[in-house]
């Protein structure tokens, strides 16, 4: 049983997660403002930390830096704030996720799973040489299946095709037409708008919120890439 | 000076006092100055010795002749009184037994034989001239008188062979015919005899006022050879005996005393065997002048003939030797060798020279009081200038007479007339520098410079009155001229020419003021230095320029600078300081005007960014504290949905809570943006894209959704050259987003749907087409703007503001967003620029 602590000064959003989290099998911890939050880390034992950033008295972003001191708990920040430069700061502050409000609640949920999935598995898998690895996404080259925080994800072969180049080239940006050509293995002529619309449907299968993807990240108007974590 | 006293007539009074004192001073100093320079000058020799004098330092450079002269006049007479010592007075014995006397008188009388001598013959010419007039005019005049008759007759029986006719003139009588003539026929025949007495009785006289005047001659003349001690001198008697004041004097050679006589600093000597000697007084200072005259030039002559005169003697005597000189004459005649000389130490001297040569050798003395009373003279003239031109007692200020002639015909007037009176030193000075009458040239040019100096002064002093009371430049004949101009172009001009009259004002009495005074300085001072002589006109010429281009040149530095100011302003950049300290007067205030234009834009720009700023943030703000609530309710609605309930409508109202509480989410979101977009508050991190690639993605992201509408997405084929733009990437997937989620939401299902990308004039063209469900009634221009949508009734999804942000995103990455509406045909095109 793993317990989640939820942190927000708005006692309406910290019941209602709680429900959530609840009827997903957690345990709850809450804390109304960043000391409670720092304080119930250190007493009891924490799996997954949704913190919100303004809070009056500690804020978010200060209880973040002061858990990270001594815990590498995963941590959801969760803010109004919704400016890239906004999420670059969060998480240059050490957390692990930043979900903006107004959210949907299943998509927290989904983060909150993959965190804990990702916190308590790491280390147990034992790593073979056939895998690719970034973040949780996994891809095994002789199985020929892709994971996600450990879950298998079902892809067709085309669009195990397009991850397994994308990820045998982490980190470059490739363009439809190079993909097109690498995966189809015809040259391309106006056809490379099937790739585009295979990557839309992979991105659907492995990220959590296709519009704002960690995985496999659009680049637009030069290609598609997938970052090394 | 106070207030008080300016304001009172006591205070005319002091300064009328003052410049007359002034003018005094002036003139006086100026007297002294003229003096002291024409002593300093040379009166041998030109300019070149004045030159050769100041480089070479050998001689104190001091050659006035007045004071050479004044110490060779004591020297002559000295020599004089010397000469009589020797012939009549150095034997005190002789004077007293009448001895003495008796050689004067031999000498007094020396002449009279001659002169009687001359006298009769004399007299015998003058009586054959008349005589043979008298016979010619017997011979040949044919009406005689009885006397005349007798007289011809005789003449023609004494000489009876002579024929008359050969006897034109008086010239043709022989000499033997005249003489025979005034033996027997003439009247006046000359009386030796009386001649003789006549003579006689003038020398008794002469000798016997000598006789009354010898002793008081012989006191005078002894005291002052006894007196002479800075003089030395030897005089060698025929006799061998010598008269002399040197201590070894009648043991020295001849050949020494010549050596002292050059070495001394003046003095001179005559000898059988040297002739006559003069020191070269030009190496004791005194300039290079003689000591002995060949002539008389000195209005004191007759003080040195005076004791000859006394004595019955004339100097004139002496003239007639080989030397044509006095000295040598009075000494060598009576077979003296005479030595005179300054002796070492003679400053210590009593009789008279020491002073006259300390004298002589200061006289540059006289420049410490001539310029002390100029130096007051023009401290007087600053102070009346500062005090001139008191106040009224309303506060205008009191005006004299003078002041009511325009400044500019008074600043001629005066200056005409004050280098006229300038004039008049230059002219008498060189005129009468080495004429007798200096102490006249002298005070003529103190005059002209004290007038000089009056009229510059009272109109320097106009100058300070009427800058005080801000007339100097209005109150000028080009003025009132330019004034009478400008009245008469105002009467005429008409309406229409109101441009040209406010053109006319402005330069008139700004800028065109300003270049005339400067024209006419420029000119002016010009002019006046190009009169000076070429050593001082060429140098100030060259200052003068110089000052007037650096002048100039700063002028057109400073006007570049504002202009540079000014067309950057319009540029935008309002951040360019003028450095107005550093540029001249006159354009300092025009220099200030364009920097206050530009700190009063400067401050409206930021007043309006700042509200901008405010307005963004402040929505910002808003937004967040919106979105909290917000939170709330999408969560609550949605624990809402997963509760079990019957009620159907209950179930539809949960449906549109949902709905509505995700638009206003959007609505939130889109708000943000929209406002800093229109802000510009929007940071830009430009890469180079490729339009084909990102038509690609757009329809990848979209095919589905448009699918499911109904519609059919048809991409235009790739470009045979890669389209690349130059932009942000983000913003511009946002700009493409808008447009797509706009087809989704507004096209007609089942229609076609084009989205084409080229290349046109510099700019990558990304353009959608598709046809609208519903008829647009809004112009296309007003699409852009925010809450505007196709239809007015709002009742579709949509926060109209999407078309708004991509517009603005757009023009911030330097492109443009163009609508057009053709029926029920809708067209967005994005230009971005093309990556150099």
């Amino acid at each position: 049983m793993y317990t989640v602590l939820v942190c927000d000064d708005d006692k309406a959003i910290l019941d209602s997660i709680e429900i959530y989290l609840k009827l997903e099998g957690y345990e709850t911890v809450r804390a109304s403002n960043g000391k409670e939050a720092v304080e119930a880390v250190k007493s009891q034992p924490i799996h997954c930390v949704i913190l919100d950033i303004m809070m009056p008295g500690m804020d978010g972003l200060t209880a973040t830096l002061k858990m990270r001191e001594k815990y590498n708990i995963p941590i959801i920040l969760l803010s109004a704030k919704s400016e890239d430069t906004d999420k670059i700061t969060g998480l240059g502050f050490g957390a692990d996720d930043y979900v903006t409000k107004p959210f949907n609640p299943l998509e927290l949920m989904a983060r909150v799973k993959s965190q804990i999935r990702r916190y308590t598995s790491l280390g147990s898998f034992e790593k073979k040489d056939s895998v690719i690895a970034t973040g949780g996404l996994e891809l095994d080259t002789e199985s020929k299946t892709v994971t996600v925080d450990g879950e298998e994800i079902h892809l067709t072969a085309r669009e195990y095709g397009i991850v397994e180049f994308l990820m045998k080239n982490m980190g470059r940006t490739l363009s439809s037409s190079q993909i097109y050509e690498a995966v189809w293995g015809d040259p391309s002529f106006n056809t490379e708008k099937t790739v585009t619309v295979h990557i839309r449907r992979i991105r659907e299968k492995i990220e959590i919120n296709p519009k704002e993807p960690k995985y496999l990240k659009v680049v637009w108007g030069i290609g598609y890439k997938i970052e090394k974590q | 000076m106070d207030t008080k006293l300016k304001n009172s007539k006591t205070g005319i009074a002091i300064k009328i006092i003052a410049f007359i004192l002034m003018i005094t001073l002036v003139c006086s100093g100026s007297f002294m100055l003229c003096k002291a320079v024409v002593l300093c000058m040379p009166r041998y020799g030109g300019a070149d010795e004045v030159v050769t004098d100041i480089l070479s330092p050998k001689t104190p450079p001091k050659k006035l002749f007045w004071k050479t002269e004044a110490i060779a006049d004591d020297l002559r007479t000295d020599t004089v009184y010397l000469y009589l010592y020797a012939k009549y007075f150095c034997d005190e014995a002789a004077v007293n037994d009448g001895t003495a006397f008796a050689k004067l008188e031999a000498d007094i009388k020396a002449p009279l034989e001659n002169e009687i001598k001359s006298d009769i013959s004399e007299a015998w010419r003058n009586s054959r001239g008349n005589a043979s007039e008298e016979l010619f005019n017997t011979i040949w005049n044919s009406d005689r008188a009885s006397k005349q008759q007798h007289n011809y007759e005789l003449f023609l029986k004494q000489y009876p062979d002579l024929d008359i006719n050969t006897i034109e003139s008086r010239y043709d009588l022989t000499s033997e015919m005249v003489n025979w003539y005034i033996e027997n026929c003439y009247g006046n025949k000359p009386d030796e005899a009386a001649i003789r007495k006549q003579n006689e009785e003038e020398y008794n006289k002469t000798i016997s006022m000598a006789k009354g005047n010898f002793l008081s001659v012989y006191r005078t003349v002894t005291k002052r050879v006894d007196s002479l001690s800075a003089l030395q001198y030897v005089i060698v008697l025929p006799d061998g005996k010598r008269l002399t004041n040197l201590p070894d004097g009648t043991n020295i050679s001849e050949d020494e005393l010549s050596e002292k006589v050059m070495a001394s600093d003046f003095g001179y000597s005559c000898s059988e065997k040297f002739g006559l000697m003069q020191t070269d007084t030009y190496n004791s200072g005194l300039g290079n002048h003689p000591l002995i005259p060949d002539y008389y030039v000195s209005s004191d002559y007759h003080k040195y003939e005076e004791p000859f005169g006394l004595l019955g003697l004339n100097i004139g005597n002496f003239k007639n030797t080989t030397t044509e000189d006095y000295v040598y004459g009075m000494f060598r005649q009576n077979s003296m060798n005479f030595y005179l000389f300054s002796s070492g130490d003679f400053k210590n001297g009593t009789d008279g020279y020491s002073e006259k040569y300390d004298e002589h050798l200061n006289t540059y003395d006289d420049f410490i009081p001539a310029f002390i009373m100029l130096g007051i003279a023009f401290i007087i003239l600053i102070l009346l200038i500062i005090f001139s031109g008191s106040k009224n007692e309303d506060g205008s200020y009191r005006k004299a007479k003078s002041d009511k002639i325009y400044n500019d015909l008074h600043f001629i007037i005066s200056w005409f007339f004050a280098i006229m009176a300038g004039c008049i030193p230059a002219i008498i000075l060189g005129e009468y520098l080495t004429s007798e009458n200096a102490t006249v040239s002298f005070i003529g040019s103190a005059v002209g410079i004290a007038v000089c100096w009056a009229i510059v002064a009272e109109w320097l002093m106009s100058v300070s009155r009427q800058i005080k009371a801000k007339t100097l430049f209005k109150h000028t004949a080009v003025w009132t001229f330019c004034r009478f101009v400008k009245r008469k172009t105002q009467s005429s001009a008409s309406k229409t020419k109101n441009k040209f009259n406010t053109f006319f004002k402005y330069r008139v009495t700004e800028l065109h003021r300003d270049i005339i005074i400067f024209v006419i300085l420029y000119t002016g001072a010009n002019v006046l230095l190009g009169c000076l002589p070429a050593v001082v006109a060429v140098p100030l010429l060259i200052i003068f320029n110089g000052a007037s281009l650096i002048f100039l040149w700063k002028s057109v530095v400073a006007l570049d600078k504002i202009m540079h100011a000014v067309s950057a302003a319009e540029q935008g950049n309002l951040n360019v300081t003028l450095n107005i300290s550093e540029m001249p007067q006159w354009i300092r205030k025009f220099a200030q005007d364009v920097q206050d234009m530009q700190n009063g834009m400067r401050a409206a720009v930021e007043e309006a960014i700042k509200g901008e700023r405010m307005k963004t943030e402040l929505i910002t703000n808003v937004s967040h504290d919106l979105k909290t609530p917000l939170t709330s309710i999408v969560t609550y609605v949605d624990l809402l949905k997963k509760r079990p309930i019957d009620d159907k409508d209950a179930l539809e109202y949960i449906t549109v809570l949902d709905e509505k509480s995700a638009r206003l989410k959007h609505l939130i979101e889109d708000l943000v943006e929209a406002s800093k977009t229109t802000t510009g508050n929007v940071e830009l991190h430009p890469v180079k894209i490729n339009l084909y690639e990102l038509a690609l993605q757009s329809v990848g992201e979209n095919e589905d959704a448009l699918n499911a509408q109904g519609l059919e997405v048809r991409l235009s084929a790739q470009p045979e050259k890669p389209i690349v733009v130059y932009a942000d990437n983000q913003k511009t997937w946002r700009i493409i987003e808008n447009l797509i989620s706009n087809v989704r939401k507004y096209a007609l299902s089942g229609t076609r749907v084009y989205i084409d990308i080229c290349e046109k004039n510099g700019f990558g063209v990304f353009s959608v087409k598709n046809i609208t469900r519903e008829p647009i009634d809004v112009p296309v221009s007003e699409l852009t703007q925010r809450f505007v949508r196709g239809d007015s009734s709002r009742s579709t999804e949509g926060s109209g503001l999407g078309l708004s942000i991509a517009s603005n995103l757009c023009g911030l990455q330097g492109g443009k967003l163009d609508l057009t509406i053709d029926g029920d045909l809708f067209k967005a095109t994005v230009y971005l620029p093309i990556a150099k």
